[in-house]
């Protein structure tokens, strides 16, 4: 049977890890913060994937970008999604290149439709994730793209159109709740249509491991999401696997690295 | 004297650098090579591989490795095929319209279909759980039902028809095959991807480097 997944959303600006809130962004520290003040390779443990977004407003500086996520997945054997600013077919095989296992798309499901059927028949449909933005509006939640400042279609139109039909899995997010831990949008859960053909990850509100639970009791929902650095790093996520495995939700185990890594070297 | 390399066979299907990080973390060096002179002279081979099979097949043919890969049981160099590299271990595919794998081993490889079996996402992407039928030497150590990373729409069908290994299975909507070991040669095949599968990912890469020691 298919496990549910719990996944964390590292964001990373102009060299900096961050806190975002309704999309606006907080710096917290650089890669060697992250390593040093939390135990981060611990999160192994508890999440099931990583994903690792460039969230720079200004121009971009990929090569940073790549040697930070280098950094911080060293330790880590499990799905690395990468993204932020993808739109070519160039900077698609830079993110496979460089430890990307899956590569996060906007802008290209709305203004580059044909870059994107280049990438799948590149890389497969498995290989890629929408990064699809929500907000709330008078007609139901509402996609927005370019950072939350361009209006697109009511969400469930757009999780029928074309370029959806590219990708593998849907990373829905929540502009009106990110960073609030109100809990994940109940309109937006709603909203997803019964017959979605792609897996759907929803993020944007987890505050507490309740909220993870309520967020599995919609069917469609194979997977949550979380970006908050403080909360969730370190003992959080392990408390929310948890409280999922008590309320029966299928989650995945394993053994631990660690101690796969030392049975092997007494072995040799 | 154990496996301190392996050969990764290169045909430009994608994302190596999850395998050769878990390889390293187990001191395992890698050849990245589409050379067959360079992936001969290694202790065992990796045949990783996203995207089609179809394309799969131009690529080794073109860069003259599917004979090297077809002949990988008389130099009884293991071989170990990852998703799209184990559909390749086989004789035939589906995918973008037909055509023909390795050849290595029986069976046929076709898309997951929706028709018979409700409330399946296709592509099957995410952690499930396999059971080995009989004891596999891949999974020496793991519990059965242990779970990995599986990221595919094609499967290897489960028939009569699949005889001359031993195998592991995943329910996706059906029972589907999602590991095999050849009884005849050292071929393996993994659906799931090992390098993305946390400790049992490893445990399995471990064993199979166990299993090719020189």
């Amino acid at each position: 049977m298919l496990k549910k997944r719990l996944i964390f959303v590292l964001l990373w600006a102009d060299g900096n890890f961050c806190l975002s809130r309704n999309f606006r962004l907080q710096h917290v520290g650089d890669v060697d913060w992250l390593l040093s003040t939390y135990d981060f390779g611990s999160l192994a443990s508890s999440v099931d994937e990583l994903v690792i977004i460039d969230v720079s407003r200004g121009e971009r500086q990929s090569g940073r970008f790549i040697a930070d996520v280098q950094r911080a997945i060293e330790r880590f054997r499990l799905p690395i999604t990468l993204g932020g600013g993808v739109t070519s077919l160039k900077a698609a095989r830079q993110v496979f290149a460089e430890g990307g296992d899956k590569v996060l798309v906007n802008r290209l499901l709305v203004e580059d439709p044909a870059t994107l059927a280049q990438i799948r028949s590149v890389f497969g449909a498995q290989s890629i994730v929408a990064s699809v933005d929500v907000r709330a509006e008078a007609g139901g939640p509402t996609v927005f793209t370019h950072d939350g400042t361009r209006k697109q279609s009511l969400l469930s139109d757009f999780l029928g159109s074309g370029p959806i039909s590219d990708v593998g899995e849907i990373l829905l997010n929540h502009i009106d709740q990110d960073g609030t831990g109100r809990g994940i949008d109940a309109e937006m859960l709603n909203a997803i249509p019964a017959d979605v053909e792609q897996q759907v990850i929803v993020m944007g509100g987890v505050g507490k491991p309740a909220h993870v639970v309520q967020a599995f009791s919609h069917r469609e929902i194979d997977a949550v999401a979380t970006a908050n650095l403080l909360n969730f790093v370190g003992i959080g996520l392990s408390a929310v696997r948890t409280e999922c495995i008590a309320h029966g939700i299928p989650l995945a185990n394993w053994l631990p690295v660690s101690e796969v890594l030392a049975e092997w070297r007494s072995s040799q | 004297m154990r496996v301190q390399r392996v050969a990764v066979v290169d045909y430009g299907a994608g994302n190596l650098y999850s395998l050769r990080a878990a390889l390293a973390s187990l001191e395992i060096d890698t050849v990245i090579s589409a050379n067959a002179d360079d992936l001969a002279s290694e202790a065992a081979v990796l045949l990783p591989g996203v995207g089609s099979l179809r394309a799969a097949m131009g690529n080794l043919d073109a860069l003259g490795l599917t004979d090297f890969l077809k002949r990988s049981p008389d130099r009884g160099q293991p071989i170990l095929g990852i998703c799209l590299g184990m559909q390749l271990l086989f004789e035939w595919s589906e995918e973008d319209g037909g055509g023909p794998g390795l050849g290595l081993l029986a069976g046929e490889v076709r898309r997951f279909s929706t028709k018979n079996f409700d409330n399946i996402k296709i592509p099957h992407v995410g952690f499930n759980s396999v059971e080995a039928t009989t004891e596999l030497s891949l999974f020496d150590g793991l519990p059965g039902g242990s779970n990995f990373y599986f990221s595919h729409s094609f499967r290897l069908v489960n028939t009569d028809h699949c005889v001359g290994y031993r195998s592991g299975q995943t329910h996706y909507g059906e029972d589907f095959v999602s590991v095999v070991e050849s009884t005849d040669s050292p071929i393996y095949g993994l659906q799931f991807h090992p390098e993305l599968s946390h400790g049992n990912g490893l445990r399995v890469l471990a064993n199979f480097a166990r299993l090719s020691r020189c």
